[in-house]
């Protein structure tokens, strides 16, 4: 099965992004991703791996808003797991008709706060490149 | 008691559970932008969830895998303890009946204890023009699992898949017993 075709503009919009949290300490993989888990940009992963990844962080995500739904606590902001070997952060971007998922994976030397602060910045100015794309291009 | 609701995107899985739950179903939908493998809005991504509530006060919970490949890592995650799996397949797809090889081969430990149910919907057609063909691929692999041609959508309908499902199973550990 083939995902989905991406634009060209909306790749470059997210890959821009992603090359700014790769300055963050510790840095291992980024990627954003569709709501249903298709790749759209990836950085620090092999095309396989990372169709794999962006399909957990859909699910993760999606997981997620439940648990934020059930519990009447809003909107989801992000998810973060701690891991032994690093930090997994998952983050939402909202645009108007069109939602996205961005994921970034540090390794156990980074620092909770920065990468915590460097995602949700991402995740603000990505959102905001973002609403700028689908004002320009309704059908992206 | 677990049971899982299994099969391809667009199969009925989420309808199935929606259908005879006796809790708001928990679904984990976001939108569906592969429009090629299926025309619908939303898809599950994670899981559904949902409970029926039996007289003797024990629950039945209802947990829907989302179908496509790329989420098959979430398949043992949540087929983990379940007793058995109703296996929905959509018959307007033109991969029907290698859906059913797909899912079969995915599902080894269900398929060996005989705790799968088949049920074939999205067809006006009869059983008996349905359900020859994927007998014939149950047949090949010498499995005699109950198969059906229903409508997800009718809470009768599924309530009828699931007790099978059960009753089977009994039988199965019935015969394991002697």
């Amino acid at each position: 099965m083939n995902a989905p075709t991406i634009s060209s503009p909306l790749r470059t919009m997210c890959l821009g992004h992603l090359e700014t949290l790769q300055k963050v300490d510790h840095f291992r993989m980024a990627a954003v991703c569709s709501t249903d888990g298709f790749p759209i940009a990836t950085l620090g992963a092999d095309p396989q791996q990372s169709r794999r990844t962006t399909a957990m962080a859909a699910a993760l995500d999606g997981l997620s808003k439940s648990i934020t739904q059930e519990l009447s606590l809003g909107t989801l902001e992000g998810t973060v797991l701690e891991c032994e070997l690093g930090l997994v952060l998952c983050r939402q971007v909202h645009a108007s008709n069109r939602n996205l998922v961005l994921l970034m994976v540090l390794s156990e030397q980074a620092t909770y706060g920065q990468a915590l602060w460097a995602i949700k910045n991402t995740a603000r100015e990505m959102a905001a490149s973002l609403q700028q794309l689908v004002e320009q291009n309704a059908s992206l | 008691m677990k049971i899982l609701f299994i099969g391809p995107m667009g199969a009925g899985k989420t309808t199935a559970i929606h259908s005879v739950s006796d809790i708001p179903p928990v679904n984990t939908e976001a939108e569906n932008t592969d429009a090629a493998q299926h025309s619908k809005a939303t898809t599950t991504v994670a899981m559904d969830y949902g409970e029926i509530h039996l007289d003797e006060g024990d629950t039945v919970a209802l947990y829907g895998i989302p179908g496509q490949n790329r989420f098959a890592f979430m398949w043992p995650i949540l087929g983990e303890g379940a007793m058995g799996a109703v296996l929905l397949l959509d018959h307007s797809r033109a991969d029907s009946l290698e859906t059913l090889t797909t899912y079969l081969d995915a599902f080894p430990a269900l398929v060996e204890r005989g705790a799968l149910v088949i049920a074939v919907g999205h067809t006006q057609q009869k059983q008996s023009e349905v359900l020859p063909a994927y007998r014939d691929i149950l047949a090949g692999r010498s499995l005699a699992l109950p198969l059906f041609v229903t409508d997800v959508r009718e809470k009768r309908n599924v309530l009828l898949l699931i007790e099978t499902l059960i009753a089977n199973a009994e039988v199965n550990q019935l015969q394991d017993a002697l």
